[in-house]
């Protein structure tokens, strides 16, 4: 009956869902996205290379979603069928997450991942059947075979289509070989991770310089990749990872993202890197394409550190997914952030409880205590949510996509794939760090104020005061010994509460400082702070300092940063740099080189002025291609809040000799 | 051992090669018209006082043990009355008095210079000790270099060359680079414009120069004073001369510094010249020719 109702709306996805109701929640999934493809609505052939391109708009309402397999909160008819509908959500929305609330910033159990394009390109699809074949549990089996059928349903569709529309024969040609077999030429492998990444609704292109580099030989290639970036962008997906073992590939991959906002490109480097490739990624960054610098030695190694179990071949599969979540392509199952914890959400508690604090250590292990607590809920919490996440939302797409599902026979959220762990942020380090230096100073060392007259300026936004924070001599971002050394403790005490979780389907937990455009929401719950943050006001964005105290150039601020125990926060460690177009690409290798070899391991770059930033913030329509990197993604300076553009505004703008 | 300092600044890239910290010292012998920091010319703290900033709060005055702060109409500070012991440059809320210069040891100094080792490393870059004049405290400067090259770290100075010679090697035996400024190089108009003779100066030239210590001239132009085609072909036969030179660089004047003046209650000597223009400041340096730091 249901089958029928759903078909007469052309919902054909959902109406797959219920063709054999008594099936289990996987299998009626993977049904509904065979349907889904069998039917639905084909990206129009726009004369591109890969196929397909642009956005495809589907009448169906139920259509597929990388993070719930089919997404139903679109559907069409909840308000003309809410019976309908609510068949659909009982069935099927049962999930929620129990994290708390005030502590998901940045995320609430997302998560992103990305397929083994490398498989795909090297066995093709249809050679997963072979595998599929041998899973013992029937709904999983024929689930998956149901997707693969779905998909190569899916691609005759297009094929016909392209035929029908007399499409260039080389696309067509090629699109009957992959993703189905493997590929062979640069053109096919290129054109079967387009199609991929459309099956995984273009969430993120995973290692793309390392998996195309068997197919290429030197060819231009760039063209390919602009069209391949283009769907990425458009479709609003994120990012990829290379290094530049193959450096003309490399330089390519840069060259293609030239003016483009996606993909964040994280480009890991050492002091072997080519010049060429340091070139083309400086020039990049200069036309607003976005690659960021990555450590490839501190990362790997520490991460290795972390999870013993992570083999060498496969660190090689990083990639940086979302706005820059560690993972690895094709093999991971990552919380992408799963939680974030709201740090002067929980000082500010503390300061107005009845506590009292003889000394400022009283004060600091009372802050770490409570974060502690709420770290440990947090963290029971989401092993909670990814239990009742692999009852109710499995993932047939990604269990087919994601090593080693299949080989382990487990659904992708129940735990198949082959390393899984959930990332935590931190939100609001630095006002963190600063407050906790103001209160020391002022309240301890000084005794200029009580704790009780320092929380009653506080809670009046008091503008003398917050600026009275923002001048004292002991802040974050100037490489002062002494900020240093607590810098170091405090994120040191912080980023290592995730080691004692146990994670439900997984390693365990990684700590990171990335906030996506949080920031501004978070500062919004909370009242002014003792680092000179008014109220309502956006929390830090990076790890980079804040309210221009970083007075003494970037090399001292680059040591304040390395200063921290980032090699704790390997979920990733997020530093924005502001510096004028003019900056000089010598120094800033250098810089970036310096950095590394102090086990720096993130840095990610905005070349424009304070002038450039006010003038698109006046005349936007002046500065449509401006492209910033915000909170560890980045985004077009005019689709940002006015809050996230006058925090941008406001930052830093590295330059020489700064005395 | 302790010497007067004006600045530790990290992050310098025009003062040598790469990423450098530049160490100002205090005290000069010259008396450049042009000088953009005249808070460096004496070897003693000083007090600069700017008017536009003061709330005449009254604070300095309460404070003051010599009576330098009166408040009548406005603030009035009276310099020749100041021992420089700073107690009104803590209390200024808004910062219109500040105090330039203070005592560091060899150990601070190189305290703060070790911080940026792995950028000098990245980037062939290291220590400059500039002024003032370095070599107005050559043992403060001597020790700095010797310390920096013991731990691996490039040196330079920029000097204007004015002292006695073994003054002179002293220092400059510990740089891998000396940035040499030649102010002037008519003799009359050196003294005219420096307060200084330029024999000494280019004597110590050429012992640098057989010394195989590579060096680049630097010289400031000033418009209607020393950009002069006789300036500029002297300059240029100078550079070519000297087997050890790297080239000279023209450093075009400006009026950055010039609000320095009125701080320190001196009137600007230079408030009639204009700044020099991209153009000429370009035509000028293609004149003299190209250079390098290496």
């Amino acid at each position: 009956m249901l089958k029928k109702r759903f078909l007469k709306l052309g919902e054909f996805a959902a109406s797959g869902l219920y063709e054999e109701p008594d099936r289990s929640l996987f299998y009626r999934k993977a049904l509904g996205i065979r349907r889904f493809f069998e039917n639905c609505d084909l990206a129009e052939y726009n004369g591109k290379p890969l196929y397909p391109s642009g956005i495809i708009s589907q009448k169906m309402s139920v259509s597929t979603g990388y993070m719930t397999g089919l997404t139903f909160g679109n559907f069409k008819y909840k308000e003309s069928d809410p019976e309908l509908y609510k068949c659909l959500s009982d069935d099927f929305c049962r999930y929620h997450s129990t994290v708390p609330k005030d502590h998901t910033v940045t995320g609430n159990m997302y998560t992103h991942s990305m397929p083994n394009y490398e498989r795909i390109l090297s066995e093709g699809l249809l050679s997963y059947i072979g595998r599929i074949e041998k899973i013992e549990d029937d709904d999983m089996r024929e689930g998956l075979l149901h997707v693969v059928a779905g998909i190569r349903r899916y691609i005759e569709r297009c094929t016909d289509y392209l035929k029908s529309v007399s499409a260039d024969e080389k696309l067509i040609n090629a699109l009957q070989k992959v993703p189905l077999y493997p590929a062979e030429t640069i053109y096919e492998a290129i054109l079967s991770w387009n199609f991929v990444l459309y099956l995984d609704n273009c969430d993120n292109l995973g290692c793309l310089a390392n998996g195309l580099r068997p197919y290429y030989n030197g060819e231009d290639i760039v063209p390919l990749l602009e069209n391949l970036y283009d769907n990425l962008d458009i479709n609003n997906g994120y990012s990829m990872a290379m290094n530049s073992d193959c450096p003309s590939l490399t330089v390519q991959c840069l060259k293609a993202a030239h003016g483009r906002r996606r993909p964040m490109i994280e480009l890991l480097v050492d002091n072997a890197t080519p010049e060429e490739v340091w070139t083309a990624a400086f020039e990049t960054i200069r036309t607003g394409g976005q690659p960021a610098f990555y450590n490839r030695k501190t990362l790997f190694d520490s991460l290795q550190k972390r999870f013993p179990n992570v083999r060498d071949e496969d660190i090689q599969h990083f990639c940086g997914g979302g706005c820059t979540e560690t993972m690895f392509t094709g093999l991971s199952n990552v919380g992408s952030v799963d939680a974030g914890i709201h740090l002067l959400m929980i000082l500010e508690d503390i300061l107005h409880s009845s506590l009292t604090f003889e000394s400022f250590e009283n004060l600091y292990f009372t802050f770490i205590s409570q974060v502690g607590k709420t770290a440990d809920t947090v963290m029971k919490e989401i092993s909670n949510s990814r239990e009742l996440r692999a009852k109710y939302n499995p993932l047939p797409m990604r269990t087919l996509f994601v090593d080693d599902c299949i080989a382990n026979q487990t659904e992708f959220n129940a735990g198949g794939a082959r390393y899984g762990w959930s990332i935590i942020n931190f939100a609001g380090l630095i006002n963190t760090i600063d407050s906790l230096l103001s209160i020391k100073t002022l309240v301890y060392d000084e005794k200029k104020y009580t704790l009780k007259q320092l929380v009653e300026l506080l809670d009046k936004d008091d503008d003398a005061f917050l600026r009275e924070c923002i001048s004292l001599p002991l802040s974050y971002g100037r490489d002062i010994d002494e900020v240093n050394e607590f810098s170091h403790r405090l994120s040191h005490d912080l980023f290592t509460m995730t080691e004692r979780g146990t994670l439900l389907f997984g390693e365990g937990f990684l700590s990171a400082s990335i906030q996506f455009q949080t920031q501004a929401a978070a500062g919004k719950r909370i009242g002014a702070t003792p680092d000179g943050r008014h109220k309502a006001t956006p929390l830090c964005d990076s790890l980079a300092a804040i309210f221009g105290k970083d007075s003494d150039g970037p090399t001292a601020l680059l040591n304040s940063i390395t200063a921290l125990d980032l090699k704790n926060a390997l979920g990733t460690p997020v530093v924005s740099f502001n510096l004028p177009s003019q900056f000089d690409d010598d120094i800033l290798k250098a810089l970036i080189l310096g950095y590394i070899n102090n086990d720096g391991i993130q840095l990610q770059i905005t070349y424009a002025s304070k002038k450039e930033l006010l003038d698109a913030y006046e005349n936007p329509h002046l500065h449509d291609n401006l492209i910033v990197r915000v909170g560890g993604y980045s985004e077009y300076f005019n689709r940002l809040p006015d809050d996230l553009k006058r925090m941008i505004i406001n930052r830093t703008i590295q330059s020489e000799g700064v005395m | 051992m302790n010497g007067n300092i004006l600045n530790i600044t990290r992050f310098c890239t025009d003062d040598g090669p790469g990423i450098r910290t530049t160490v100002f010292l205090k005290g000069c012998p010259l008396s450049c018209l042009w000088c953009h920091n005249p808070e460096s010319r004496y070897q003693k703290c000083e007090i600069l006082y700017d008017a536009e900033k003061c709330v005449s709060c009254t604070l300095c005055s309460q404070l003051c043990k010599n009576g330098c702060h009166t408040f009548n109409d406005s603030h009035s500070f009276q310099k020749d009355l100041c021992t420089s012991c700073g107690l009104c440059t803590k209390s200024c809320p808004s910062k219109a008095l500040q105090i330039y210069g203070k005592s560091a040891s060899v150990e601070e100094v190189m305290a703060r210079i070790k911080k940026d080792a792995v950028f000098y490393s990245s980037s062939g870059g290291g220590v400059t000790v500039s002024g003032g004049e370095p070599l107005f405290q050559a043992d403060f400067t001597a020790e700095i270099l010797k310390k920096c090259r013991n731990e691996g770290i490039h040196t330079a100075i920029e000097t204007s060359g004015f002292s006695n010679k073994d003054t002179f090697l002293s220092v400059i035996r510990h740089c891998d680079l000396v940035l040499f400024d030649i102010k002037e190089t008519d003799p009359q108009k050196h003294i005219r414009f420096t307060g200084v003779p330029s024999d000494v100066i280019f004597e110590n030239l050429a012992l640098l120069d057989n010394l195989h210590i590579p060096f680049l001239i630097r010289a400031p132009i000033i418009p209607t004073l020393n950009d002069r085609e006789d300036h500029f072909k002297t300059l240029r036969k100078l550079s070519k001369s000297l087997q050890n030179c790297l080239g000279v660089q023209i450093m075009p004047y400006h009026t950055l510094g010039s609000y320095k003046y009125s701080q320190l209650q001196e009137e600007y000597p230079l408030s009639d010249i204009k700044e020099p223009s991209k153009e000429e400041s370009a035509r000028w340096q293609s004149y003299v020719g190209t250079f390098s730091y290496k």
